[in-house]
């Protein structure tokens, strides 16, 4: 199973993500599938839960990252990106996940990072493009999922929870809520879900997922499911 | 045509890869270029500055490697391998070299050990190109030293006392590369130009298909040319 999970910061991209892992292992049997849930800068790396510590940044990498240039960055995260593409046919049975990759890039670079806009050098439109297009072609059943929510509840969980590094200012929640639903809908990916966390607790999410998806469940996937289910 | 240039530092691979890629313009008409960019802090077609330059040399091991890493691998997705030419001087046998010895990454039994990297990346390149063709130019330690002095790198990576070890590193993953074509030159005493005349001479039984179809389209129109104007 292969997801892209997108939404504006605080959204509950990042929760809904592991919990939803969580739910896959329980009922499909899979070990978890190890999220790359690493494109706002400077949070480049970690993959929990497999995490492979020595790809960690401190705080001290964290400030170096953050107080590059536009120019380093942009470089820097366009190899990222192509790096988390694949570069041929999946092996048959391969589980990954994402959260916001090329989508974060192409709404939060031009915006904040200060590169990747039109006609710039690493655009993000035309990156975006290409990576659905080897999308496309490598890995046609992957599933994107767009975590919505109310702007006053992203206000709400801001205040309450605030990021360590915080990308989206309170000013322009409305914008990005609608840039990430406009993406959404311009994605030339098939397989589209869309979650409102807005009212609904973690659990409620993971069962409305958990039903949404299961027209885009593989083969290998219902067998796991249905072999896991005699087991119990 | 697909090349993968390497040697030490001050061995000439830039020079012999400018004078390659004139050939191929030449020879198989077209645009030729290699992709030099794999001694940090050069690390793309990007404009830096020189501070930029300096906060890429700043850059913990940790990053410099991720940055490393995903750089390599961005220079292996399809982008290049679909157009008929991707030609890299260096690329992850420099980062097998130098990681360990001046980066700070990479050793044997790390994580992301290049010299394992090296092989892994020869894996994918096996896959999508398998007519890629591996070149090492050699030097001797001599003449090595005599152009770092003479005419020194603004950010170069060699190191005087390292150069008989990097020497035989470049041979070492030479030899254990997993590309079936290769070749080496020797650019101790032999000119550029020369050298060029090599490689026109050795690259022949690899040239593919379609650089050959290139080369006789080449030919017939010249000698079109030819015809009409005598």
């Amino acid at each position: 199973m292969q997801l892209l999970f997108i939404g504006c910061e605080y959204s509950g991209t990042t929760t809904l993500s592991r919990k939803f892992d969580e739910w896959l292992t329980e009922t499909i049997g899979d070990q978890g599938m190890g999220y790359h849930d690493h494109w706002k800068i400077p949070e480049i790396s970690g993959h929990p839960p497999h995490e492979t510590s020595v790809t960690i940044l401190t705080e001290e990498e964290e400030q170096q990252v953050y107080k590059a240039s536009p120019t380093v960055k942009e470089l820097l995260m366009r190899y990222a990106l192509y790096y988390h593409s694949p570069q041929g046919p999946q092996p048959i049975g391969t589980g990954s996940a994402r959260v916001g990759y090329y989508f974060d890039e192409l709404i939060y670079a031009p915006r904040y990072y200060g590169y990747g806009g039109e006609g710039e050098l690493g655009d993000r439109r035309i990156e975006a493009n290409k990576i659905e297009t080897i999308l496309s072609k490598y890995a046609p059943d992957l599933v994107l999922i767009l975590v919505t929510c109310s702007p006053e509840t992203i206000i709400h969980r801001k205040k309450t929870n605030p990021h360590r590094n915080e990308v989206v200012p309170e000013q322009d929640i409305l914008l990005i809520l609608d840039r990430f639903q406009e993406e959404f809908n311009n994605s030339k990916i098939k397989n589209k879900i869309t979650i409102d966390t807005t009212s609904d607790t973690i659990g409620q999410s993971v069962k409305k997922l958990a039903k949404k998806i299961e027209p885009y469940l593989s083969h290998e996937d219902r067998l796991k499911l249905l072999l896991n289910q005699l087991k119990q | 045509m697909n090349l993968i240039l390497i040697g030490a530092e001050y061995s000439g691979t830039t020079t012999l890869a400018t004078k390659i890629a004139e050939w191929g313009t030449e020879t198989l008409g077209g645009q030729h270029g290699f992709h030099d960019h794999w001694k940090i802090p050069y690390l793309g077609h990007s404009e830096f500055t020189d501070e930029e330059y300096q906060s890429i040399i700043n850059l913990t091991p940790n990053i410099k490697e991720q940055y490393q890493r995903y750089h390599m691998e961005y220079h292996l997705s399809h982008d290049f391998y679909d157009d008929k030419d991707h030609n890299m001087v260096g690329f992850c046998y420099d980062e097998a070299v130098y990681a360990p010895l001046y980066y700070g990454y990479g050793g044997k039994g790390e994580y992301a050990g290049r010299s394992w990297f090296a092989r892994h990346i020869e894996q994918s390149i096996k896959r999508i190109a398998p007519e890629t063709v591996l070149i090492l130019l050699k030097c001797s330690p001599d003449e090595i030293r005599k152009r770092m002095k003479k005419n020194p790198n603004k950010y170069g990576v060699l190191k005087d006392k390292d150069v008989e070890h990097v020497l035989e590193r470049f041979e070492e993953e030479y030899n254990l590369a997993l590309i079936r074509q290769k070749m080496t030159f020797d650019s101790t005493n032999t000119s550029p130009d020369k050298l060029v005349k090599e490689f026109e001479k050795q690259i022949e039984p690899f040239l593919t298909d379609i650089d050959r179809q290139r080369i006789i389209f080449r030919s017939l129109r010249s000698l079109k040319k030819q015809k009409k104007s005598s």
